[in-house]
């Protein structure tokens, strides 16, 4: 071979981008994409800028208002897609295998990580620059200058440069993509709230890394001004603001701590810059923490390439065992076994027999832990809440735990019904049942035996809060004097928040099932059923704020237009999580009446029905298995009591068992 | 090469006669299955009468286990009719589940229960009485050598216990029909020749079976028939002799002889039965028509042409051969 011939070219790079190009999703998010920006672009114009416009010289100046919501829809499109389409970058390749055959190219860990970080980051920004011809229409609006939009795409970029960093590193560090998904939203939540928290802890601590920090990027900004006003004489470009002073002065005066906490997030004070050498100085934080995370998921690469499968709810689960079991033996228990596992074998319904007897999560015994586990702190945080009677604090605070513990049970029922299908599918077991004569709706309602005891489990500490809260919500309105008789809150809540739990986890149930008969991979079930969830909630509750706002907005003077009304009714049949979050943060009333909500209610109910009914039919072809014609598969129906002492198989003749 | 099937069995030839139907316990007429644009199978048509081991040879990608999944049931949408003991697999897919076995090309098997608990799962989900479901477990164990592991882990046993385990699931409900997709796959020799001696055992009680296998040498100790698949199409069908007869037709005998070449050559050219001569560096390979002239007479001939004769080699044929020979290596 001759010397010094290598390849130049990004062969990993080509590749993922060539991937990513012939993929039909692709295309396919990216129509969506497109067409949700400029649907929003044309909703935000007609809302905020042409309606209220009286003439055409009005909506002249409106730009800058259109661009700060553009950009924000953008930072949440960002947030939202970039997480997905990076943390199996690296994970992927460690699924399938193939991370190893990597390492024995010449390709360097560096340039595997850049490559992969590079595919997705152009990816990204082609999103990005979907948004351009929006932009452009804002420029041309007017109220809108060169810099802003320079700015607006500056922070842009360092949120998906910072992000992306963020996925690849935990794409690096875990074993798999539903892993490194989920651990990617917890470490952008820690990058951007992980200062603030550290400030809260360690005051001290946090005021001098602060002043020390400020006082580097002061120099920094000195040094960058005393270069940049000879540059900017010799080339004329703007570099060093008009105004003099010390860049934390001008850019949040008299909080320097502050700042220096929140520049990890590009969007809190970019916007704030007059200069390009405050754009350049304010960015190296967050710079700084995109480096940190490329050189995390560079050390992750080689280190956690091949990791061992860990069953770590199992674990848990087992350490759980271990501590009950000795919790358990002492001198008043003894040791005492409230329920025993049945060692039977299945007799008529083998489906749920499994689901209930041997699978963790749904026999008796790891469930009365999983509830233990749940209920214990609960009811002792309520109990301290009701106790300590601490007014509008203790309002908060069971709100903040009633949404969080809401949150993690819709998560938990989310994924437990959506590995149904797909883990059968994964384990290969799938084929093997379906040849059965089990019909395909006993098959599944079966499967669901499983799911339901785990929503009973679930629904008992969701319970317990709304219990109190109601009971909370009804003394403090009679000690403040209101009716309560009619329209109670209390009474309202109670129904509302019962009625949400008898209908939406069984409906989260159903369409975690609905998405396991769908889709193949069990881990990208999980991911689907996780992604879902969240669209669904954040989706519902962001497009509410951004239609209901601008019409009231509209309507001026506070007052909700007719319009405004008509949205406020519908969202939540269009998104039941809202009715959660409208009873656990007390705004039934201001939504409707308790007419209107036991209406929604019932709708919601007859939906989930329609819905079971609708999975439940279809199953058979989204599985792709035969199925008998329903007037024949009811005339060939047998009860228990007969199949338990005929024989409707074939002929025995021959048979071993004969 | 024709891709028309070449169909050797006479009671099977175009369209089947009327009275050998009611014995085909698998009766499958032009059938199409595609996969969106892909066309995985391309109007095969075949029988297996009752007590046959039908062998289904093709490479990766022929259309097997297409084939074989709607015979399963599993494969909702395809086009041409398939029948299963006279029951239609579309019209009632619940009938053929009771008369049939699938054991797909992998295990199938539950990891976190026991063989018992295994074999009582699909006992229950075959419905068969309880009265009688211990019985036929401890018989279907007994059948697979599994006894002895009846109370282990499924994830504790080797792969070829787990694949003699699925066969035992297979059996539970005593069906007329297996289906055994690339059951040996995987398989060490030992699993592989104990597998084997199963299947003969189960041939010999009498089970209709559809095995589909890339290791010719293998189908050929047990099979009566066979079928072979290219690119979604039947090429051909019947059992082995008949197939070795059909390639036997144009076998070729490679001939050494001392001396000139050429003019052996154009001598055997006048012979009748010999459509063509391939003169080689070293030999001449000879394309004999074998029901014209048989091989010994081709000796003969040579001896009579005054050939002194070195090598005399007519063509191995075995079932590698006839499947390269029938096939072309193209997939659907």
């Amino acid at each position: 071979m001759i010397r010094g011939d290598r390849a130049w070219g990004l062969p990993l790079l080509a590749k993922e981008l060539t991937e990513q190009a012939v993929r039909k999703r692709t295309a396919v998010l990216q129509t969506v994409y497109s067409a949700l920006l400029g649907g929003l672009t044309v909703l935000v114009f007609y809302i905020s800028v042409y309606r209220d416009a009286l003439g055409p010289f009005d909506i002249l100046r409106e730009g800058g208002r259109m661009f700060d919501l553009l950009m924000q829809m953008q930072l949440v499109g960002v947030y939202l897609l970039l997480p997905a389409m990076m943390c199996g970058v690296i994970t992927g390749e460690k699924e399938r295998g193939t991370l190893g055959l990597l390492f024995l190219t010449r390709l360097r860990p560096w340039s595997v990580i850049l490559e992969k970080y590079l595919s997705r980051e152009l990816a990204i920004g082609l999103y990005l620059l979907m948004a351009v011809p929006s932009m452009t229409f804002c420029f041309a609006l007017g109220g809108l200058s060169g810099w802003n939009v320079a700015q607006g795409v500056w922070i842009l970029a360092l949120t998906a440069l910072q992000a992306g960093a963020a996925s690849i590193a935990c794409s690096a560090y875990f074993r798999t993509t539903s892993q490194a998904f989920l651990a990617t939203y917890f470490a952008i939540a820690a990058i951007h709230f992980g200062p603030l928290l550290f400030a809260l802890l360690f005051p001290v601590a946090s005021t001098i890394v602060s002043d020390w920090a400020v006082n580097f990027l002061n120099l920094l900004w000195n040094m960058g001004r005393d270069f940049g006003g000879s540059l900017e004489a010799l080339t004329g470009w703007p570099i060093a603001p008009e105004n003099d002073g010390t860049l934390a002065s001008r850019v949040v005066p008299g909080d320097a701590r502050a700042m220096m906490l929140a520049s990890l997030t590009p969007f809190v004070f970019l916007e704030r810059t007059s200069g390009l050498l405050d754009l350049a100085v304010l960015s190296l934080p967050s710079l700084g923490a995109t480096f940190l995370c490329l050189l995390a998921a560079r050390v992750c690469l080689v280190r956690r390439a091949f990791l061992e499968p860990k069953n770590r709810l199992l674990k848990l689960f087992r350490t759980l065992d271990r501590t009950f079991q000795n919790l358990n033996h002492n001198r008043l228990t003894r040791g005492i076994t409230l329920t025993r596992e049945s060692v039977r074998l299945p007799l008529y319904e083998p489906v749920a027999w499994r689901e209930t007897q041997r699978k963790s999560l749904g026999t008796v015994r790891y469930l009365v832990r999983v509830l233990l586990v749940l209920e214990g702190p609960t009811l002792f945080l309520c109990l301290l809440m009701i106790i300590a009677q601490t007014g509008a604090g203790q309002s908060s605070f069971l709100m903040m735990l009633r949404q969080t513990l809401w949150a993690v049970c819709l998560l938990f029922v989310a994924v437990r019904s959506a590995v149904l299908i797909a883990g059968e599918r994964q384990q290969e077991s799938l084929d093997v049942l379906l040849c059965t004569p089990m019909s395909t709706r006993d098959i599944l309602l079966e499967k669901m035996r499983g799911v339901r005891r785990l929503l009973i489990v679930l629904a008992i500490p969701l319970l317990t809060c709304v219990a109190v809260n109601a009971w909370w919500r009804t003394e403090t309105r009679f000690h403040a004097g209101y009716f309560a008789q009619v329209l109670d809150p209390g009474l309202m809540y109670l129904f509302v928040a019962l009625a949400s739990l008898a209908i939406q986890l069984p409906l989260v149930a159903w369409i975690g099932l609905h998405l396991s008969l769908r889709i193949r991979s069990q881990t990208r079930a999980i991911l689907a059923a996780t992604l879902f969830l969240t669209l669904w909630t954040a989706g519902g509750l962001i497009v509410e704020w951004l239609i209901h706002g601008s019409l009231i907005r509209m309507a001026g003077g506070g007052r909700p237009a007719p319009s405004a009304s008509v949205v406020q009714l519908v969202m939540p049949l269009l998104c039941p999580p809202l009715v959660i979050f409208d009873a656990e943060t007390g705004r039934l009333s201001e939504r409707g009446p308790i007419v209107y909500w036991t209406l929604c209610i019932g709708l919601q109910w007859a939906f989930l029905k329609l819905y079971r009914r609708y999975v439940l039919r279809n199953a058979s072809r989204w599985l792709g298995r035969a199925n008998t014609p329903p007037e024949l598969a009811a005339l060939r129906s047998i009860s228990r009591e007969t199949w338990s002492t005929e024989v409707p198989t074939a002929a025995v003749s021959g048979a071993p068992g004969s | 090469m024709s891709h028309e099937p070449v169909v050797l069995d006479e009671n099977n030839a175009g369209e089947p006669a009327a009275a050998t139907a009611p014995q085909a316990v698998v009766d499958v007429r032009d059938l199409r299955v595609r996969y969106g644009k892909l066309e995985a199978v391309r109007g095969i048509s075949f029988q297996i009468p009752r007590g046959e081991v039908f062998g289904f040879i093709g490479p990766n990608g022929a259309g097997k286990s297409s084939t074989i999944r709607v015979l399963a049931t599993l494969q909702k949408d395809f086009e041409g009719r398939v029948r299963i003991n006279g029951v239609d697999v579309r019209s009632d897919p619940d009938k053929v589940r009771t008369m049939m076995g699938y054991m797909p090309d992998f295990f199938g098997v539950y990891e976190d229960l026991t063989a018992r608990e295994y074999l009582h799962f699909f006992a229950a989900a075959y419905r068969i009485p309880l009265a009688r479901r211990a019985g036929i477990v401890d018989d279907v164990l007994q059948l697979t050598d599994l006894t002895h592991k009846i109370d282990s882990q499924v994830d504790s046993l080797s792969r070829g216990m787990k694949q003699r385990l699925a066969l035992a699931r297979v059996l539970l409900h005593d069906p007329d029909l297996l289906l055994l997709d690339e059951p040996a796959s995987g398989l060490d020799p030992r699993a592989r020749i104990e597998f084997r001696e199963l299947l003969k055992a189960l041939q010999e009680m009498g089970k209709t079976i559809l095995v589909s296998s890339h290791i010719l040498h293998e189908l050929a100790q047990f099979c009566t028939r066979i079928g072979i698949i290219e690119a979604g199409r039947l090429v051909a069908d019947g059992s082995l002799s008949d197939i070795y007869r059909l390639l036997s037709i144009r076998r070729v005998v490679h001939v050494q002889v001392a001396g000139e070449m050429q003019p052996l050559a154009e001598g055997l050219r006048k012979v009748e039965g010999i459509s063509q001569i391939e003169e080689q560096t070293d030999r001449l390979a000879i394309h004999v028509r074998e029901e014209v002239l048989p091989i010994e007479d081709l000796h003969q001939e040579l001896v009579r042409l005054g050939a002194r004769i070195r090598m005399f080699q007519p063509e191995a044929m075995d079932m590698e051969t006839a499947f390269m020979k029938l096939t072309e290596g193209v997939t659907a």
